[in-house]
């Protein structure tokens, strides 16, 4: 009962709280009504924690309402859903008090933050949703109403790649709806439990439904060739979306990717039927060729974009791979690189509104102006680089180990070899801007408000932490891996 | 216009075939005057493509009638349908099933036969909403359900080989339409073509003769009915405040009437059937049909229609909310209607929300019926 009313009202609250504020929210706001966009993503936050010890202690939350929309509202949260449920809250907190300082005095914040509240309900509900048909809406939400952040300041080109983004999302909803459509046909079942069970009697779903399935999940999580998008949407939304999008929301696509193949399908049979094989490939074009598009790219914004990109391959890898260790990279994964990257977009977002460019040949001497934000783009950088202790290493490293075990040589050297271009391309940047001289007195500008500076430095303590310490994360995170493998 | 709800009620109620036929002619003749309301040159010639059309759909379903009572003596409708296998030969049933859906098929605007339906868009707002999304159209389609399940049975279509070319006409309609609506830069035009392909949404619905497939189209009838007017009532009220009639005009209309472009959103994306609307559900219903009569391709067409649907109505919200308003209302300050226009919309929009979530109320009555129709 407790934990029912716990994760009920992280769905729900803040879609009672983001009406209140499109009607009330001025642009010269009052204090209050700020406590107030945060309240329900600070007790979502809070329920997240609550729920950790439940989970660990093996306990799964399921329940459903059959009374509203067809086949009823299913909530099932285990240790992979929590883990994206844990990241989802802790980012859109941040996000939403750097915000307050970003965003200010720009137009349409009502608009702005009331529908960030939804889009958190998206993501969070298709970690939380325990049936197909429920997660499909709650993916709707996640896909759709992002639109409306990224469209934010409605200058023509960022209209042109805004409605990309929305018919790109469309076509992967059409293939989802597809694929949920026929496996109730076929199963006469949604809940991805009894799901699961029939995978495991050996009952196979048609190919079609795979491929329709994995071409939903991808489009959304950027993986190649569906990440046309990807670039195009992220330099022109304001900076807090490029954090979360990056953070979460193409994440949602990956975490539909883990439910269908550990929870749809049965993953040896993924494995003889040569899905895995396809799937590793997929992978390993979106790690060489995300790494490589960032590589000559000179706007801040886009090469982080390109670099999410080659992140999502090695999530995608670590799951396609099928063995313990690769997946526990994997998810862990989703937990280090949700924090690096939301801190790398969100002190992009502080240059950007500091120095008004994000040409990083700009960006000569900015260590002496902003050192704090400097210093926190440069842990996160190496954290996705792979360096140790940070976080980062924890993932690569696992993922490296789960290459070996599926004697996969070749897959490691593709890690190896995208670490190195991470290093090729973060590097400079973080050199550039403590250890030149000539430029440094170039600006005239200081380190960004508090409200900003809070969430970069809380979010970089996280990337420090996860990789110093056993984190429940990492539990988690290894429960979740042997728990899908069974 | 008020006789023209009492007509259409009676077709609805209708128990034979001819009590239906008469108050299906009333209908035609009811809503001409509405048509050429503004009696401009335009509306007069759209009235007569309408008459005209009518005209010739309703002496094919007079023919039909005719058919039918020579052959078995009764017009009552019965739910294991009119004409029994046994008493007409196939060729003849065929005849008569295509005369029948031909004739219908006038005021359901399927293809070949739609193009009279944009005409008629001359019309006042209101009664666009009302007849042309609703009443008008809907009895053809209501009349094609009678066709094919009180007047000839689903066997009997099956096994004369007709259910092949009403899907697929009805999928020609589908896709067709929608490509028009597509290029349509007049708004209500585009509506119009849109009507028509949400029309033979529900034709293929019922074409699948399977249950699932039968509560969807009736579930999209209602949802139809309810998305389109709501369109229209904001169409109308842009229309009426700013005098806009082309989509591109449209610019930054969402910053001077918030509510009624939200409300436009809310009915297009419930059109789009994205969940939680009304139109998500009939759609699931529809897909789940076509599964259960056997046919994949038909959810592909369903699905390149949302996707067409998207490209035809999105733009205008898209346009509305973020693109820089023209000069025409750039200076008025606030272009909201009254309130008695505004609420109308507001709680049609609200209650297309609602069925999204909660479709149980009609789906009681609706299942009654699938039970009834597909016992015998």
């Amino acid at each position: 009962m407790q934990t029912i009313f716990l994760s009920t009202s992280i769905i729900v609250l803040p879609l009672i709280i983001a009406p209140i504020v499109y009607f009330s929210y001025q642009k010269k706001s009052s204090f209050l009504l700020k406590i107030l966009i945060l309240c329900p993503l600070a007790i979502a936050f809070l329920n997240v924690l609550i729920l950790f010890p439940i989970i660990l202690r093996h306990k799964l939350v399921a329940f459903r309402f059959d009374f509203i929309f067809p086949h009823g509202i299913s909530i099932y949260i285990n240790e992979l859903s929590l883990i994206m449920g844990f990241i989802t809250t802790t980012l859109w907190l941040l996000v939403t008090f750097y915000s307050f300082d970003y965003m200010a005095g720009k137009n349409n914040l009502n608009r702005y933050y009331s529908f960030l509240l939804v889009s958190f309900t998206g993501c969070v509900g298709v970690a939380f949703a325990g049936n197909l048909l429920t997660q499909f809406l709650f993916f709707e939400i996640a896909s759709l109403v992002p639109y409306i952040l990224i469209i934010h300041d409605g200058k023509p080109h960022t209209i042109t790649a805004a409605n990309k983004y929305l018919y790109m999302c469309l076509m992967a909803s059409l293939a989802l709806f597809f694929s949920v459509v026929y496996t109730y046909f076929l199963t006469d079942t949604l809940e991805f439990a009894e799901l699961k069970n029939l995978a495991k009697q050996g009952i196979v779903l048609p190919t079609s439904i795979f491929v329709s399935f994995i071409l939903g999940y991808a489009t959304k999580a950027g993986l190649f060739p569906l990440h046309i998008w990807l670039p195009d949407a992220y330099p022109v939304a304001p900076s807090p979306f490029g954090s979360l999008s990056s953070g979460i929301m193409i994440k949602v696509g990956i975490f539909g990717i883990f439910k269908l193949f550990f929870e749809i399908y049965d993953f040896n049979l993924i494995n003889q039927l040569g899905w895995g094989t396809v799937l590793q490939v997929i992978a390993g074009i979106t790690i060489l060729l995300g790494s490589a598009m960032a590589l000559n790219e000179k706007n801040l914004k886009k090469l982080l974009a390109y670099s999410s990109i080659s992140q999502m391959g090695y999530i995608l890898l670590g799951t396609s791979l099928l063995n313990n260790r690769a997946l526990l990279g994997a998810v862990f994964h989703l937990f280090s690189h949700s924090f690096a990257k939301g801190t790398l977009f969100l002190c992009a977002g502080a240059i950007k509104q500091k120095t008004g460019n994000l040409n990083i040949d700009n960006m000569k001497g900015l260590g002496y102006k902003m050192p704090i934000t400097m210093a926190c783009f440069t842990i996160s950088a190496l954290s996705m680089i792979g360096i140790p202790p940070l976080s980062g290493f924890v993932s690569k490293w696992y993922l490296g180990l789960g290459c070996l075990d599926a004697s996969m040589p070749l897959y490691l050297i593709i890690l190896l070899v995208s670490s190195l271009m991470n290093a090729i391309y973060f590097l400079p940047i973080t050199i550039n801007a403590f250890f030149t001289s000539e430029t440094q007195k170039k600006f005239t500008i200081n380190e960004v408000p508090f409200k900003m500076l809070f969430s970069i430095v809380s979010l970089t303590f996280g990337t420090i932490l996860g990789g110093v310490f056993r984190t429940p994360i990492l539990i988690l995170a290894k429960t979740a891996a042997k728990k899908l493998l069974i | 216009m008020l006789a023209c709800l009492g007509i259409t009620m009676g077709i609805a109620f209708a128990s034979n075939l001819f009590t239906f036929y008469v108050f299906y002619e009333f209908l035609t003749f009811g809503t001409y005057p509405l048509v050429i309301h503004k009696q401009t040159e335009t509306s007069f010639e759209a009235g007569k493509k309408y008459l005209f059309y009518s005209l010739f759909g309703a002496a094919l379903i007079l023919l039909g009638i005719i058919a039918v009572f020579w052959n078995s003596n009764t017009l009552v409708f019965n739910p294991g349908g009119i004409l029994k296998q046994n008493l007409i030969s196939l060729t003849v049933g065929r005849m008569i099933f295509l005369v029948f859906f031909f004739g219908f098929g006038v005021k359901a605007a399927v293809f070949p036969l739609h193009s009279w339906l944009p005409s008629a868009m001359t019309a006042p707002t209101p009664v666009s909403a009302l007849f042309h999304a609703v009443a008008v159209v809907k009895s053809g389609v209501f009349a094609i359900f009678r066709l094919m399940y009180f007047v000839f049975s689903p066997e009997l279509v099956k096994t004369m080989g007709l259910q092949l070319p009403v899907l697929w006409i009805a999928s020609l309609t589908i896709i067709l339409s929608s490509l028009f609506a597509v290029y349509q830069q007049n708004i209500k035009k585009r509506l119009a073509y849109s009507t028509i392909s949400q029309l033979s949404y529900i034709v293929l619905g019922f074409a699948f003769f399977s249950p699932d497939g039968i509560k969807g189209a009736l579930l999209h009838m209602i949802n139809h009915a309810l998305l389109k007017i709501t369109l229209f009532f904001c169409v109308g009220n842009i229309i009426l405040r700013t005098g806009l009639n082309e989509v591109n005009e449209l610019n930054g209309i969402g910053k001077k009437m918030p509510i009624t472009a939200t409300c436009f959103t809310l009915a297009s994306i419930g059109l789009v059937g994205v969940p939680p609307t009304n139109g998500f559900v009939s759609k699931w219903f529809l897909s789940m049909g076509s599964l259960e009569a056997g046919e994949t391709v038909y959810i592909i067409v369903l699905m390149i229609s949302a996707l067409l649907t998207a490209a035809y109505l999105l733009p205008i919200c898209i346009r509305s909310f973020f693109f820089q308003e023209s000069d025409k209302i750039k200076h008025q300050k606030n272009l909201e209607p009254s309130a008695k226009m505004l609420v109308p919309v507001i709680i049609l929009a609200g209650l297309s929300l609602y069925l999204g979530f909660y479709y149980s109320i009609p789906m009681v009555l609706i299942e009654k019926t699938v039970e009834i129709l597909l016992k015998l």
